[in-house]
C-alpha cells in the first residue's frame, strides 16, 4: 500500500521542482488545451503530460489503474460524442460498413472529433495532475499551497484527509477479510454491494475514533495557539523553477497570440476522414 | 490431522519474506500457542489456515483440504478466526444480531434460536442480547467477537491476540471464554506476546523469528532455561518468558538452590512445589 497516496518517491527533475511550478505547469497545459478546440493541440499536451509521468515516476503507463481509467474517460468521450452529437454529418464506415447502434443514427466523423478534443483535454489534464500528486510529496503540496493563500485550517484538513484515505483503505481491506473469516461471501459484485454494511460500519466507527482521537492529540500539541506556525520543511523557488515557468509563460503568450490571430484552429468543419480530425490549420 | 503445513513459504509484494519453510502438524483438540516477535510471521501463518493468504510455495492443509483450492467461506465453516480487533468484526445493531448474522443464511429459525442459546450460556452473555455492541467495553466486545464465531460452530479457532491491551478482569473473562471453547473440544491456535497466559493454557508452543519455526515443543520444555536448546530459541526470538520461570532459574542457579526444578512455569506450580516441600534435600 502506497502510504502517502500517488506519490512516488524519486530523485528526477521535475522531483526536485517547486510543487508551486508544477501547478503553475498544469493551470497553464490544461488552459492552453482549452484555448484551441484542435486534436492535435491536445493530443500534444496529452503526451507530453504523459511523457512526463512516465519518464519520472516509472509509472508502468500500461497497468497503472488511474491512466487505464483515463483511457477508459478518453474512448467513451469518443464512442458518445461519434454517436450522440448533433454536429455529426459525415458517417464512418469501415469496409464499406457503418458503425450503428440501437437507438442512435450511424457513428459521425465529427462527433468523434468533438469527443476526441474533450477527451483528451480530460486526459491531458488528468496526466497533468498525475504528474503534480506523483512528484510532489504531499506535505510539499499542501505547504504551497498556503504559500499561495490556502488557510492553515483547511491545509491541516487537506494533511488528515490524504493521511486517512490509505489508512482507510487498508482498514476496509482488513475488515472485509475479517467479515470473510465470518462466512461473508464476497465473490461477486453484488456480494460486495451485499457486504458493505458489514463493512461500512466498522470502518467508520474506527475512522469517527481515529478522528477524535487525532483531535486530541494536535490540541494536546498546540494546535490552534495564536502564532502562525513555522514548517518543518520550508519550499523554496530556485533558478531551475524561474526557468520553467518563464519557458512556460512564453508558451502561454505564443498560445494566446495564435488563439488571437487564427482562432481556435477548429477543423470539425472538415473533419470527415481519419486523416482529416488530425489536421492543424496554421 | 487438523492442519499440517508442509514447507509452507509466503512473499509479500516488495518481495518481503514472511514465511520460510514451515511445516508444522496441529491435532485435533490442541490448544496451541504462536509465539514470537512482532513482524515473526505469526499472523501470517494463521491468515494461510483460513485461505485469506495463499501460499506462496508450498501447500497448507486443514481437515485435509488444500487451502489453494478452497475459499474463505468455505474454510470458515472449519477455521474461526478472531482478529486482534473486535471492531473489525462487529456491525450489527444489537448482540443478538451479530451473533445471528451467520446463521440466518444457514439455518431454520429453530436451529438458529437452539444455537444462539448455547453460545450465550456457553459465553455469559445472556443480559447483553439487546445491547448495541459498539456500546461494550473492549473485553466484552472480544467476547461478542468470539461468540460471533463460536456460533458458527468451527472445529479450530484462531485468536490473534485475545489479551492484549486488557486490564486484569478484562483478561480473566477472555481467558475463562476460551477455556470454555477449549473445553468443548476445539483446536485452539492462540497468537500471543502473553507468556503468562502461554504457560498457564497452552498445551504446545509453536516460536516464530524472521518467518521461520524455531521452537516447536510443551510450554514447560520451551521455557527451561536450564536447558541451552530452549535458552537459544528464546534469545533468537527475543521472548522473555513467565517472570515464574525466570524466578525459578534464579533460585536453582543464583540462589544454589540444588533441587529447585527449572520447568516450573507457572505460579499454581511455583506454590505446588513449595507447599509439597519438594525441595527438602540432603
Amino acid at each position: 500500500m502506497s502510504s502517502e497516496l500517488l506519490y512516488k518517491p524519486g530523485n528526477s527533475w521535475l522531483h526536485s521542482l517547486d510543487p508551486r511550478t508544477k501547478i503553475i505547469y498544469v493551470v497553464t497545459s490544461t488552459t492552453i488545451a482549452f484555448l484551441f478546440f484542435n486534436v492535435i493541440i491536445a493530443l500534444l499536451i496529452c503526451l507530453v503530460n504523459f511523457a512526463l509521468v512516465a519518464w519520472s515516476t516509472g509509472i508502468n503507463v500500461v497497468k497503472n489503474p488511474i491512466i487505464k481509467l483515463l483511457a477508459v474517460i478518453m474512448i467513451l468521450n469518443v464512442v458518445i460524442h461519434g454517436f450522440a452529437n448533433p454536429a455529426g454529418k459525415t458517417s464512418v464506415t469501415i469496409f464499406g460498413y457503418l458503425l450503428t447502434l440501437p437507438f442512435f443514427e450511424s457513428m459521425k466523423w465529427e462527433g468523434m472529433y468533438f469527443g476526441m478534443v474533450f477527451g483528451l483535454r480530460v486526459l491531458g489534464l488528468g496526466y497533468g495532475a498525475l504528474l503534480l500528486v506523483s512528484t510532489t510529496h504531499p506535505r510539499d503540496l499542501i505547504n504551497s499551497l498556503k504559500k499561495i493563500g490556502l488557510p492553515l485550517k483547511y491545509g491541516l484538513m487537506l494533511t488528515l484527509s490524504i493521511q486517512l484515505i490509505p489508512q482507510m483503505s487498508e482498514e476496509a481491506k482488513m475488515i472485509l477479510n475479517a467479515q470473510r473469516a465470518r462466512g461473508v461471501r464476497i465473490k461477486s459484485n453484488i456480494d460486495k454491494f451485499k457486504a458493505l454494511l458489514p463493512v461500512l460500519v466498522p470502518l467508520t466507527i474506527g475512522s469517527l475514533e481515529r478522528m477524535n482521537t487525532i483531535a486530541m492529540s494536535i490540541s494536546a500539541r498546540g494546535y490552534g495557539a495564536p502564532i502562525k506556525p513555522t514548517e518543518l520543511k520550508e519550499i523554496k523557488m530556485r533558478i531551475k523553477d524561474y526557468l520553467v515557468i518563464f519557458i512556460i509563460t512564453i508558451s502561454l503568450v505564443v498560445a494566446i497570440y495564435i488563439r488571437l490571430t487564427r482562432g481556435d484552429l477548429n477543423v470539425i468543419e472538415n473533419a470527415n476522414s481519419f486523416i482529416n480530425l488530425f489536421s492543424l490549420p496554421l | 490431522m487438523m492442519i499440517e503445513t508442509r514447507n509452507l513459504y509466503h512473499v509479500y509484494p516488495g518481495n518481503v519474506q514472511a514465511l520460510e519453510d514451515v511445516s508444522i502438524k496441529i491435532d485435533e483438540g490442541e490448544f496451541t500457542a504462536i509465539v514470537g516477535q512482532n513482524g515473526s510471521g505469526k499472523t501470517t501463518l494463521a491468515l494461510h489456515l483460513n485461505g485469506l493468504l495463499k501460499p506462496t510455495k508450498g501447500d497448507v492443509f486443514v481437515k485435509g483440504k488444500n487451502t489453494r483450492n478452497s475459499d474463505v467461506e468455505e474454510l470458515s465453516k472449519i477455521v474461526g478466526y478472531v482478529y486482534q480487533n473486535p471492531n473489525h468484526q462487529l456491525f450489527n445493531l444489537t448482540v443478538k444480531q451479530e451473533l445471528a448474522f451467520g446463521l440466518k443464511r444457514l439455518l431454520s429459525k429453530e436451529e438458529t434460536e437452539k444455537r444462539l442459546k448455547e453460545t450465550v450460556e456457553l459465553f455469559s452473555i445472556q443480559d447483553i442480547l439487546d445491547v448495541n455492541p459498539f456500546s461494550l467495553s473492549l473485553p466484552v466486545k472480544k467476547i461478542i467477537a468470539m461468540a460471533a464465531i463460536h456460533v458458527m460452530r468451527p472445529e479450530i479457532f484462531v485468536l490473534d491476540e485475545p489479551t492484549t491491551g486488557q486490564d486484569f478482569v478484562g483478561m480473566k473473562l477472555i481467558e475463562k471464554a476460551i477455556l470454555n471453547v477449549s473445553r468443548e473440544g476445539k483446536t485452539i491456535i492462540v497468537i500471543t506476546h502473553d507468556m503468562g497466559f502461554v504457560a498457564r493454557h497452552a498445551k504446545r508452543v509453536i516460536v516464530m523469528a524472521e518467518g521461520r519455526v524455531i521452537g516447536d515443543d510443551e510450554p514447560k520444555k520451551i521455557f527451561d532455561l536450564s536447558n541451552n536448546g530452549a535458552k537459544r530459541v528464546l534469545q533468537e526470538a527475543r521472548i522473555s518468558p513467565p517472570h515464574v520461570s525466570l524466578l525459578s532459574y534464579a533460585l536453582r542457579f543464583d540462589c544454589n538452590v540444588q533441587r529447585f526444578p527449572t520447568d516450573v512455569i507457572t505460579p499454581t506450580q511455583f506454590a505446588d512445589v513449595v507447599c509439597t516441600h519438594k525441595l527438602r534435600g540432603p
